[in-house]
């Protein structure tokens, strides 16, 4: 442990060790004091703490000097102050105990005597005995911070039965327990923070911090702190920061409104920004004494927090506020008294749940994992009761490192029977509390290694906040508590624990790992409390996990490099060369899966019955059909690795299983539980499958309802289920003679079921086509490869790294869902128009090609948002529409289609075609076009070999009759001409009004 | 000369190490890297004081020694995943802690630890290495033990089911170099044997043998020195033509260059091939392995044969699993470097359920992509593997398994496949070393072969040239055959391809490829 300032106890030096000392030596309170002296002397401190001490505090004997000690300590020091000021005004002093040592003794007399069988049996268990186990009675306390020491939640318990008095269900034992704070009852009042005379001051054990302080610093920051710090203090770490609408917003004092929220809405919890903390001037100690002491500091903190509750609802009251006027506020405030509030601080920078090492102990440190394993619902028991048998004493033994010791014997002088003590379950305290193991994310685990796990203990709120398969950022206090090895063995090593007490959970993801938060609902899964961040009411989860703000820098920095990349003109190409670089050419393929990537927007239809109607996907789904050896697997590979919750699979190794979800049972609780197949765990992401065609047809089937509803339904072992698939498909397929037949139209070359095709957005037709130019190109490219043996590197023209893709593509994902704009509405209904025009122009040819649905206009719709996504813009536009047909037109290869056989044109693949080559063509087409157009027989059109005549006559190069025909199938496939008659008596006719 | 302080390293490593303490004066966390050093410069340096320390393997068992030995492990490290632990590193009387030092006498240790003296230790789990051939393991002379046969105490954790073998908890104080060790490394850890329960936190959990390593050493093995490579070559090659492969010269040349293969990058074009010798005939008596098991098992280092059978596919994991939080290990958990053999005689009709699916595609995943998964509740991490696999198949092709190489094998008609072990007419032994160091040369070759511009040249022209005369030629077999010949290149220690490399890779390709075309018409 590096030693934190350990420095001046000058002047209270003396006393504090003193008192030290009958803490260490109280018989039960022992125990629970041996960790924590070393962990707040530190360096060599420990045997200052030592035995000579111990002697000393023998003759300090009294118990106030225990209880001061215990709070000088820092383990209860914050419960009493709180106490103080609430029930007894005068003494202003936050550890003013000997004010509340009256309060202990009598009533421990007084929950003694509420025992009717043995009234004053409890006289000699007052102090003389054991002191320590009792002084404190039974009380709430906050689980995740340190459970054996004393907390100030005791306050609110005994100020609720303060309040009431007049209410029947209160515990005899409790109701005697209000006879001493009813006098103080009507002031409860938070007065005004202490003024610190010096014989006052308490420090945390072996700092300077005061607690008086740090409690009058967190007050200030509550009663303070207004977004406008926040942003002031981003602005300095050059974050971008948000824009108020109005000048009030940076104005108003945050606390005091999530004050006010959290009275209203009856919450208890209040999530602190340690952030603010930084970015108020006054508060900026805080941040690091909450960091280095959370033991001390969050107490303290709960208990600044229900004063000031207190305070505000008392002002609001007297201010005359809505539903706090006259008993109507008695009421509220009394409710406030009753319940027990608490401070959940986050926003530290998460850490490597590696880097937890032996300083961290009792820190407040900042992790993220996976949720792999959580317990149910755990009932700790907090204070115990036992009653004698013989004598019907009763005593209450609290919690001590998680162990309730059993009296061996009655405590009373005059029984002292051995083995009498008996458990009564309804009169002892429990609290909820759940062991999570967390594990490391496969993208924090360093290489070749297997992941680690840690422990977390929640507690009451917290519990099954998270569950199993949730990744989490957890703030908590890193523990290390000691175990005793078996006792059986020969040696004797001390070992210890680790573990985390959370004092918060967030649920999130980050990375190229994140799923689609539109596939989640908005409120659910949320940590209970008020207040998540300080600059945004709803912040955005990045904005919470940030915190740190190196970290944020960091994203900063991120996020301006990729708007730089979003401005480049050539955005498009750029990404879409950068999708599997190591295979060449393809570029529409890559263009088309890139699109699939950024994804369309999912839309809600609003209207529509409650829940927000039916959802509309906005994923994009891609089939890649073609020729063994084009490196498909290799896309759907690299699109794997880059997908957010990519899922790979291969349609031959995959039952029905594999690919949706199956029941088995939990080996844990025997229970039956579902556990997801790829469909469901790429839930909001890509799922692969390769080998699409291979697929039996009953999994096949599946995917029908997943590609369109978004859903997988399940019915097994008595289990009925939908789950949500919400997926895009990126699926490969062999052709059906496993090379594409091209005597054969297109449909009849995959072998698909047509209702399963219509329902990829994009299908590609891969084909291998023998070229010399293209083949030498290839060539080249190949054995670049093993020229250069980095493949990822050396290719000709820039591109982005993975990471940086993935990073684009969240980025996109999650900052910008495009509408559409006007001009892009009409585009898409000239396109959608056009599309269907192709098919019912000629009724022999429809059966022969997939012709356009509505499906293919929501097909256009998505790529058009994901195009307008990839370029960072807010709205599509038209410029998005046309590439988005382009792409389909491409992509069914219909530019090569023969549109009266609905065969593939291996020569019009323009893959095929050299620049060269393609000038010419151009050049050629442009003549036709002329010859046409001046030819005196214009609505007869021209004969073909006119056509070649006139076309040799112009130029003064021979006209290839390949090549013409060639410019003729494109021009009729562009609909500019239509070729009649047969072989020598075709004849070229112009489309009227093309 | 022989050195007394390394004796007493030896002998006394806890003196040692209590000595080192007294006289170290720097921050408590760096001590256990002095440790380290302190050793490995007098254990690591010469050989003979390395073979001094006793070693612990399968013949020298745990329990062969007393709890506080120094020991060595040549070991595979499992898994990594264990937390680690919190230990005190200082005692209150200034005795050094750790290593399993503090003896019985510790009462007072839980007791007055000081937060400031404690310090963290890495664990992980170590095996003995799989796959490793009896001939390379055993360079230590063979003591006869007079113990009985060790029972490892998780066997769960070894990659092979049901083969005797060493696993230990290691526990790392030099944290800093801990976090160099991946699992399926191999390294050999010095370090003082004790026993312990596994989770510390679990007073019930049983106890295992633990090695608090004071030192190790994972360096590679050197890369031997042939002379004259091509007649090795040619003599290893006709060797398991006649005795093992039933004289099929062109089986063997492929087999050899699939041998010959390592992972040197991982990117996906790169990756080393897989083969199939197809046409493999069925053994004469069902569970018998083919001669060429024997014959790899002398001939590489790491080598397992993995006779696949419907049940096994069905019910053994292939890879590890994350169980209660426990990495169970998997066939597929192999070192790097590692050949396996698949053979699919005993694969009769039956149903593949969802765990021999995933088992399938796990190994297709290797012969692919070089990557295992691990799987761990509720994600999956990818390890990077560098195994070679040979499928031997009595069909046209693998049942199960897509592989970038077949090569149909035509035996001679007598030829016996399946003669036992002992009826194989070995070479000498100083042969039989030549041909193992001759396999690890071209291993380490292969990595090396360079593709200069003009033979680039040289192969795209023939590259285009083929495609054009015939039209199925793929891109595909140009990766291949870029491939091939590299590895054939390593496989006569040139680091550099030439062209008649080139054309020798064409002429066996062609030749492989007309006897896969004589088959099909055949059949």
């Amino acid at each position: 442990m590096s030693s934190p300032p350990r420095v001046d106890f000058p002047t209270s030096d003396l006393e504090d060790v003193e008192m030290d000392g009958p803490a260490q030596d109280g018989s039960a309170e022992d125990q629970s004091m041996s960790i924590a002296p070393q962990r707040l002397f530190l360096g060599g401190t420990p045997s200052v703490a030592g035995t000579p001490v111990r002697q000393r505090h023998a003759a300090a004997s009294s118990p106030l000097a225990g209880i001061a000690a215990r709070r000088a300590v820092g383990m209860s020091t914050p419960r009493r102050p709180p106490r103080t000021p609430l029930f007894a005004p005068g003494s202003s002093s936050p550890l003013a105990f000997p004010s509340s040592s009256p309060v202990k003794t009598p009533r421990k007399r007084v929950t003694i005597d509420s025992d009717p069988p043995a009234p004053d049996s409890s006289e000699p268990l007052a102090f003389p005995s054991s002191p320590a186990p009792v002084i404190t009675p039974a009380k709430l306390r906050r689980g995740d911070i340190r459970s054996s020491f004393a907390l100030p939640t005791a306050t609110p318990r005994q100020a609720r039965r303060a309040y009431n008095a007049d209410m029947s269900d209160n515990l005899r034992s409790d109701g005697t327990r209000m006879s001493i704070p009813l006098s103080s009852a009507p002031t409860f009042s938070a007065p005004a923070l202490p003024s610190d005379e010096p014989d006052q001051v308490r420090a945390i054990w072996g700092t300077t911090v005061n607690i008086a302080e740090t409690m009058k610093l967190f007050r200030d920051f509550l009663r303070g702190f207004k977004p406008k710090y926040r942003v002031r203090h981003d602005r300095e770490q050059n974050l971008r920061t948000r824009a108020f609408s109005s000048p009030d917003e940076a104005e108003v004092v945050l606390y005091e409104t999530y004050l006010r929220i959290m009275r209203q809405t009856g919450q208890t919890n209040l999530n602190l920004d340690m952030v603010n903390l930084l970015a108020y001037p006054a508060s900026k100690k805080l941040f690091t004494q909450l960091q280095k002491y959370p033991e001390e500091i969050v107490p303290a903190m709960d208990q600044v927090l229900k004063d000031l509750m207190l305070e505000l609802a008392e002002e609001d009251q007297n201010a005359g506020m809505e539903g706090m006027q006259g008993d109507q506020g008695d009421e509220e405030i009394a409710d406030i008294m009753a319940k027990v509030y608490r401070v959940r601080p986050f926003g530290l920078k998460a850490i490597n749940m590696r880097d937890l090492n032996p300083t961290d102990t009792d820190k407040l440190v900042c992790i993220k994992g996976l949720v792999i394993r959580a317990t149910p619902v755990i009932p700790e028991m907090k204070v115990a009761f036992f009653r004698c048998l013989k004598c019907s004493h009763t005593v209450q033994v609290e919690i001590d490192r998680g162990k309730i010791e059993e009296p061996a014997k009655c405590p009373r002088d005059v029984c002292e029977a051995v083995g009498t003590m008996s458990l009564v379950h309804n009169r002892c305290d429990f609290s909820d509390r759940q062991v999570i193991r967390l594990q490391e994310t496969p993208d924090s685990v360093p290489d070749g290694q297997t992941p680690h796990t840690v422990t977390l203990s929640v507690y009451d709120e917290m519990v099954d906040v998270a569950k199993p398969g949730d990744r989490i950022i957890v703030t908590g206090v890193y523990r290390s508590v000691p175990v005793r090895v078996n006792p059986r063995q020969r040696t004797m090593r001390s070992l210890f624990k680790t573990y985390l007490d959370v004092v918060h959970t967030q649920l999130g993801a980050d990375g190229a790992l994140a799923f689609d938060r539109t596939t989640r609902p908005a409120t659910g899964d949320r940590m209970p409390g008020i207040g998540d961040s300080g600059d945004a009411e709803e912040p955005e989860f990045e904005d919470g996990i940030a915190g740190g703000h190196r970290r944020r820098t960091r994203k900063a920095e991120l996020e301006a490099k990729l708007i730089e990349i979003s401005r480049r003109h050539d955005v498009y190409d750029f990404l879409a060369r950068s999708v599997a670089p190591s295979i060449w050419g393809m570029d529409d393929v890559k263009k088309g899966v890139l699109l699939q990537l950024f994804g369309g927007t999912n839309k809600n239809i609003v209207r529509g019955g409650g829940g927000g109607g039916p959802r509309y996907r906005g994923d994009i789904n891609v089939l890649l059909v073609g020729d063994p050896g084009t490196s498909k697997s290799q896309i759907l590979q690299y699109v794997h690795k880059i997908a957010p919750r990519g899922v790979y699979a291969s349609g031959k190794g995959s039952s029905a299983v594999g690919l949706t979800a199956y029941v088995t049972r939990d080996p844990d609780s025997k229970q039956l539980v579902l556990e997801s197949g790829a469909l469901v765990l790429s839930d909001g992401g890509v799922c692969c499958i390769d080998e699409f065609d291979k697929m039996p047809d009953a999994t096949r089937s599946v995917l029908h309802e997943v590609m369109e509803q978004q859903t997988v339904s399940i019915a097994k072992a008595g289990i009925i289920t939908t789950l949500n698939a919400r997926t895009s498909i990126l699926a490969a397929a062999n052709p059906v003679e496993s090379r594409y037949n091209v005597n054969l139209p297109v449909t009849r070359n995959i072998d698909l079921p047509p209702t399963l095709i219509s329902r990829f957005d994009l299908l590609y037709l891969v084909l291998d086509q023998v070229d010399e130019t293209l083949d030498r190109r290839l060539a080249e490219h190949l054995v670049g490869l093993y020229l250069e043996d980095a493949p990822l590197t050396g290719s000709e023209y820039d591109i982005l790294p993975l990471e940086d893709l993935a990073a684009y593509i969240d980025y996109a994902r999650n900052h910008l869902n495009p509408v559409l704009s006007s001009e892009a509405s009409d585009e898409l209904v000239a396109a959608y128009v056009s599309l269907r025009s192709v098919g019912a122009s000629d009724p022999r040819s429809s059966e022969k090609r997939i012709t356009a649905t509505t499906r293919q206009l929501e097909s256009m719709i998505r790529l058009s948002e994901a195009h307008a996504r990839m370029r960072f813009a807010a709205h599509v536009e038209a410029q998005d529409v046309q590439e988005a047909c382009r792409l389909m037109r491409e992509a069914i290869r219909t530019s090569a289609m023969d549109p009266r056989t609905g065969k593939i044109d291996m020569g019009l693949l323009n893959t095929g075609t050299g620049t060269g080559q393609r000038k010419l063509r151009d050049d050629m087409r442009k003549e036709i076009l002329a010859v046409l157009e001046g030819s005196s027989g214009k609505g007869r059109g021209i004969k073909w070999g006119d056509a070649m005549r006139r076309l040799g006559e112009q130029s003064s190069i021979a006209v290839d009759a390949a090549e013409f025909t060639e410019v003729i199938k494109a021009l009729e496939n562009e609909g500019l001409l239509i070729v009649v008659g047969e072989r020598d008596k075709r004849m070229i006719r112009k489309v009227e009004g093309a | 000369m022989v050195s007394t302080p390394a004796i007493e390293e030896i002998y006394n490593p806890s003196g040692v190490i209590q000595h080192l303490f007294d006289r170290y004066e720097g921050s408590d966390n760096e001590f256990a890297s002095v440790v380290a050093n302190h050793f490995s410069t007098i254990l690591f340096n010469t050989d003979e004081r390395f073979k001094q320390l006793p070693s612990l393997d399968i013949h020298h068992p745990p329990e062969a020694y007393t709890n506080g030995s120094l020991v060595r492990f040549r070991a595979m490290i499992q898994d990594t995943s264990s937390s680690p632990e919190l230990y005190v590193a200082k005692l209150s009387n200034h005795r050094c802690e750790g290593w399993g030092l503090s003896t019985s006498d510790s009462n007072e240790t839980s007791d007055s630890v000081g937060y400031q003296d404690l310090q963290e230790l890495a664990t992980m789990w170590a095996v003995s290495v799989p796959a490793e051939s009896s001939w390379h393991a055993e360079d230590i002379l063979l003591l006869a033990s007079s113990f009985p046969a060790h029972v490892p105490p998780r066997p769960h954790k070894f990659p092979l089911p049901d083969v005797s073998h060493i696993g230990v908890q290691i526990k790392m104080y030099d944290n800093a170099s801990a976090q160099c060790l991946r699992t399926t490394d191999i390294v050999t850890f010095v370090g003082i044997l004790s026993s312990e329960p596994v989770d510390a936190e679990l007073s019930s959990s049983m106890e295992v043998p633990v090695l608090h390593v004071i030192c190790y050493q994972s360096i590679p093995d050197p890369i031997p020195d042939i002379k004259e490579p091509c007649s090795v070559r040619r003599e290893l090659i006709r060797w398991i033509s006649e005795h093992v492969l039933g004289g099929d010269d062109l089986a063997v040349e492929w087999l050899l260059l699939q041998l010959s293969s390592k992972v040197h990058i991982r990117a996906t074009p790169f990756l080393p091939p897989s083969l199939t010798i197809s046409h493999f005939p069925p053994p004469p008596q069902p569970n018998m392995l083919p001669t060429l098991s024997h014959a790899l098992s002398e001939l590489l280092q790491k080598y397992t044969p993995i006779p696949l059978s419907l049940e096994l596919l069905n019910t053994r994991s292939f890879t590890p699993e994350s169980r209660e939080e426990d990495l169970h290990s998997g066939y597929l958990q192999l070192p790097a470097g590692t050949t396996v053999l698949l053979t699919e005689s005993a694969v009769f009709e039956g149903k593949v359920a969802e765990k021999g699916l995933m088992n399938i595609r796990a190994i297709q995943e290797i012969m692919d992509s070089q990557t295992l998964d691990y799987t761990f509740p509720f994600s999956r991490f990818t390890f990077e593997t560098d195994i070679s696999t040979v499928v031997l198949a009595e069909g046209r092709k693998s049942a199960f398994f897509q592989t970038s190489l077949n090569i149909p094998l035509q035996s001679n008609s007598d030829s016996n496949l399946y003669r036992p072990g002992e009826k194989v007419a070995w070479p000498s032994s100083e042969k039989l070393k030549i041909f193992r160091s001759y396999i690890d040369a071209c291993k380490a070759a292969s990595g090396k072969v360079k593709v200069s511009e003009a033979v680039s040249k040289y192969i795209q022209e023939s590259f285009v040239r083929q495609r054009q005369e015939d039209k199925t030629t793929t891109l595909n077999d140009l990766m291949h055959l870029m491939k091939a010949a590299r590895l054939l290149a390593a496989s006569h220690l040139q680091d550099e391809m030439t062209t008649e490399i080139w054309e020798r890779m064409k002429e066996l390709e062609a030749a492989r490829k007309m006897r896969i075309a004589s088959l099909t018409v055949r059949t």
